[in-house]
């Protein structure tokens, strides 16, 4: 039997980034890197060797597809993400989701201000 | 990573990813490398460079475990089993490349020790980067010479240097030194207080000096090494606090210093010491104000420690400009880094040394690879059923792969074993001659060496094997297009090299082996069989006049010549073996062929010997006779000569001279002029490998010395120990200073050591590369036999003999023979002619010494040739052409 995207849970650090920075539109490689510094403040900085290594784990799990260079962007291949990889992100978040709520219930982390929980 | 590098590294991702995110990979590492560039400057990109090496490392790992989970069929197990199964049948073949790797593994580690302790590791002081040594600029203008510095300019320096944040001096002192046993003389250092504070040493235990002990009246201390402590007081924790009496004096122990090397006992021109000897002690120097009154005497070794943002090149020219000629040493300084004071010299043959046994490991590594690749010649059907059965080329290679691990594996135990053993024992063997500030071991980075070395040898190694399956595998596809090395003239080229650096070694060594023969059958000038040496002092407190110096002289001699198993007896300042007093000689003016001629100086060594001491030691007299027997302080000055002077400055017997030193050390109490009595055949009193200089003998009656040599000459066998002697020399003197006994020879031959170590390295490294070249030779010969086995084959098949087709193979082994024994003699040749420049005693090459090179290497060629030989007559024509 195929493995539901649920059994792929958790997704590594790199893999969650790289899903999130393609959510609004197909980036090249270059452009994932940078997007995930800049949205993190330099919290996770990937290397090539890390993005490359997760891509092709992705691409062969179904979570991205691979598109063909746009224009202007010579030889870059671009990569979106696909409807199976937004599933498995959905469940990703919610899942981090619960782990911060479990963690302020035991007061490791402050109340949120308002509820930020599952809907 | 970019440009080249890049290439390189993502050869080592699998082929399919390769295809597929190559390209990406390379230009992702090139963007974002100039971003970290542009955004961190050159730390922030060798920071990104670091955190990619460490990802590209994991990504090459989880790549190749994907793929290799994707293969079921070749698990590893079955590959070791195929292992063990090809190398089971070859025992002999697994020991002989382990040894012979191994071996090569174990020069270059044992050659990275001492490279990495003589020239990189950190010395054990704080900042040592910081650390230079500080000289004076002494002679005169045109030939100006680093050398030691006064007590005045050190204080100078001290008080109005800015560049140096600290100085402390060292020099050179010894003590006679009480123990159980009588007194005996050990060496040490006298520094200011604040020496050990400037290098930053930890006292293993105590303390070490402050500033403060080195102020008048403070009380006398002492520390004492790690050596001395361990030796005299078997490391005794509670030494602290204790009394040692040093030539006299009280003083209290105070510390025990670490196990490390340190600045001591300088010597002209600017060299500090490495022997441990001369570092066992150490005392405070004298207060500054005393030092700085030593406008003249240059005994002292400056260490400095360079402030904040100077360099020695700063200091220096600091130094250059305090210096005036108004001042009492008006002398300038020199500035030199610590470590490049030390090694300095070193750095070259230091580098020669590693490259040399890197050269050796890379020459084995291919002859094996050889051997190898012949080897997978001979199993080809073996790979093509794999092949056939599904195997890809990458999976054959890995079989290779996982076949080189035993090899490599016994050659590194074989190698961490070995090295761990020579590096135990160099320090010891070395100590005195290699600067080795600290102790080579086999620690982490010479084992990371070893295992790095030892990886690249495993791929150098199976690279040639590894090459020639893959191309097995694309026979399906490019058609069969043999891929052999058998032919390649680089391995030919890499064979006759090696057989002629092998001939040129051996020669070379020959030449080394023979001048080292000349040299120990050269005749000193006397005759030191079975003679010992014991250095004694004789208290100066007690013996301040010349005459209770001859009497205790005279019954030394006497009661030495009575002592039992002596032949004969005698006393001199130094042993034959040395010279250490060279004084001005002024030869008196005389008559010569009707003209008057004035006084002449010159300069010689001035040996003062017992009056017995030509008869004793059966030096030879050319002309003349020897002292009288019964010379006395008062009575007429007279003086021997040897060939050297008389040779240099024309003074026969019956000419008259004056000594300088005799005059000022006891004033009128002895001759002012000595005549010449006779004239001594010369002695070789620099050492055998040293020609003899001018010299004039003076007796011990008549120029008085407390500091002695006591020679005797004993029944062949028969060796005096320290006790024998020491009992002789308390009962005349119970309060004299001895050393131990030594034999002649031995001083001579330690004198000869580093002669002996160079040519022991040499004809090492030239029996290292006999035995390399004979293995390249059998490694190429198997490669020509085992490629041309079809060829050979049809010749069976068409009627050739075994004769025959030994007498092919054979030739074939003849040609590289041949010419890396031509090849090799020229190159000897040359070499020797080099070496009689720096080795005048160096032997030429004759024509029988080069026909026995030639023959040993038509032996070693041979039997490197036997086995491909033989197996090129037992070539099966039926089984090959079926």
């Amino acid at each position: 039997m195929p493995p539901t995207p649920v059994d792929q849970l958790p997704l590594t650090i790199s893999v969650f980034q790289i899903l999130l920075s393609l959510v609004d539109r197909p980036q090249h490689g270059y452009a994932i890197i940078h997007d995930v510094a800049e949205r993190t403040g330099g919290d996770v900085r990937l290397t090539a060797s890390t993005l490359y290594g997760a891509v092709a784990r992705m691409l062969d799990g179904g979570l991205i597809e691979e598109r063909a260079p746009a224009d202007g962007q010579e030889r870059r291949r671009t990569y979106a993400i696909s409807r199976r990889g937004r599933v498995l992100l959905t469940e990703e978040a919610h899942r981090l989701a619960r782990a911060a709520q479990w963690a302020r219930d035991k007061q490791v982390l402050p109340a949120a201000p308002k509820s930020g929980g599952r809907r | 990573m970019t440009g080249w590098v890049a290439r390189f590294a993502i050869r080592f991702l699998p082929r399919t990813y390769r295809e597929r995110f190559g390209e990406d990979l390379r230009r992702e590492w090139s963007s974002l490398r100039l971003q970290a560039r542009r955004d961190w400057g050159w730390r922030g990109e060798w920071r990104y460079v670091i955190r990619e090496v460490g990802a590209f490392a994991r990504l090459v790992c989880d790549t190749h475990s994907a793929r290799w989970a994707d293969e079921p069929r070749w698990s590893w197990s079955a590959d070791g089993r195929a292992t063990w199964r090809h190398l089971g049948h070859r025992p002999g073949r697994l020991a002989g490349a382990s040894l012979m790797l191994g071996t090569a593994l174990t020069a270059a580690t044992v050659a990275f020790a001492v490279v990495d302790a003589v020239l990189w590791r950190d010395l054990p002081f704080r900042d040592a980067d910081r650390l230079v040594a500080v000289w004076e600029q002494t002679g005169p203008i045109e030939a100006r010479q680093a050398g030691r510095v006064t007590g005045y300019r050190f204080v100078d320096w001290t008080e109005r240097a800015t560049t140096l944040q600290d100085l402390a001096a060292f020099g050179a002192a010894g003590f006679q030194v009480e123990t159980g046993d009588g007194v005996a003389t050990v060496r040490g250092v006298r520094v200011s207080g604040h020496f050990f504070e400037t290098l930053g040493v930890v006292p293993a235990a105590g303390r070490v000096f402050t500033r403060a002990d080195q102020v008048v009246g403070a009380p006398r201390v002492v520390v004492l090494s790690h050596g001395y402590w361990q030796s005299r007081f078997a490391g005794r924790a509670a030494v602290i606090g204790d009394t040692l009496i040093l030539s006299g004096q009280a003083h209290t122990i105070i510390g025990v210093l670490p196990d490390v090397w340190l600045p001591s006992w300088p010597v002209n021109p600017a060299t500090i010491q490495l022997d441990p000897a001369h570092r066992q002690l150490w005392v405070p120097l004298p207060p500054g104000p005393t030092l700085a009154q030593n406008t003249g005497s240059h005994l002292l070794g400056v260490i400095g420690r360079l402030a904040p943002g100077q360099s020695a090149e700063t200091a220096g020219q600091e130094l250059e400009r305090l210096a005036a000629s108004d001042q009492p040493d008006p002398h300038a300084g020199v500035v030199r880094p610590l470590r490049d004071q030390m090694v300095l010299q070193a750095r070259a043959p230091m580098y020669v040394l590693f490259g040399a046994a890197c050269c050796v490991l890379l020459v084995a590594c291919l002859n094996l690879a050889a051997i190898d690749f012949a080897s997978v010649e001979s199993r080809i059907e073996e790979f093509r059923v794999r092949t056939a059965l599904g195997a890809g080329s990458g999976r054959l290679a890995r079989q290779l792969l996982i076949e080189s691990i035993p090899v490599v594996g016994a050659a590194t135990m074989l190698a961490v074993g070995l090295s761990h053993v020579i590096l135990t024992t160099v320090s010891a063997t070395l100590g005195t001659r290699v600067p080795l500030l600290t102790a080579p071991h086999l620690d982490g980075p010479a084992m990371a060496v070893l295992a790095t070395l030892a990886g690249l040898a495993g791929c150098i190694i199976t690279a040639w094997p590894i090459r020639r399956v893959r191309a097995l595998g694309r026979l399906h596809t490019h058609g069969d297009r043999r891929v052999s090395a058998s032919n390649s003239p680089v391995f030919r080229a890499l064979v006759i090299g090696q057989l002629t650096g092998a001939v040129a070694l051996v020669l070379l060594s020959t030449v080394l082996v023979q001048s080292f023969m000349t040299i120990g059958a050269r005749d000193p000038g006397f005759d030191p069989a079975d003679v010992h040496v014991l250095e004694i002092s004789l208290p100066r407190v007690r013996y301040t006049v010349p005459a209770t110096i001859v009497s205790a002289e005279k019954q030394l001699q006497e009661r030495l010549g009575a002592a039992p198993g002596v032949l004969a007896a005698t006393l001199s300042h130094d042993h034959p073996f040395e010279a250490n007093w060279l004084d001005v000689v002024t030869l008196v003016g005389q008559e010569s062929l009707g003209v008057m001629q004035g006084d002449a100086r010159t300069q010689a060594h001035l040996r003062i010997v017992a009056p017995n001491y030509v008869e004793a030691m059966s030096a030879r007299l050319v002309d003349g006779r020897s002292f009288a027997p019964g010379v006395e302080p008062g009575h007429d000055g007279q003086v021997l000569v040897n060939e050297a002077f008389v040779q240099r400055d024309g003074a026969n017997v019956g000419r008259q001279l004056r000594l300088s030193s005799p005059r000022g050390t006891w004033g009128a109490a002895v001759p002012g002029t000595f005549t010449i009595v006779g004239i001594l055949q010369d002695e070789r009193f620099l050492g055998l490998e040293t020609e003899s200089e001018p010299a004039v003998y003076v007796s011990t009656r008549q120029f008085p010395q407390t500091d002695l040599s006591i020679l005797v000459r004993v029944r062949a066998g028969r060796t005096p120990t320290t006790a024998d002697l020491r009992a002789v020399v308390r009962a005349v003197e119970p309060q004299a200073s001895l050393g131990t006994v030594r034999a002649l020879s031995a001083i001579e031959a330690g004198q000869r050591a580093p002669r002996t170590l160079m040519t022991m390295l040499i004809g090492a490294f030239a029996a290292g590369t006999l035995v390399l070249a004979a293995t390249g030779l059998y490694a190429m010969l198997t490669l020509l036999v085992t490629a041309r086995r079809r060829d050979i084959a049809v010749r069976i098949a068409l009627g050739a003999t075994p004769r025959v087709i030994a007498r092919q193979a054979a030739w074939l082994a003849g040609m590289p023979i041949a010419a890396g024994t031509v090849l090799g003699l020229s190159l000897a040749a040359l070499g020797a002619w080099a070496m009689r420049a720096v080795l005048p005693e160096a032997s030429t090459i004759t024509p029988a010494t080069m026909a026995i090179v030639a023959a040993v290497m038509m032996v070693a060629g041979a039997c490197a040739a036997l086995v491909p030989v033989r197996r090129s007559r037992r070539t099966d024509a039926a089984v090959l052409l079926r």
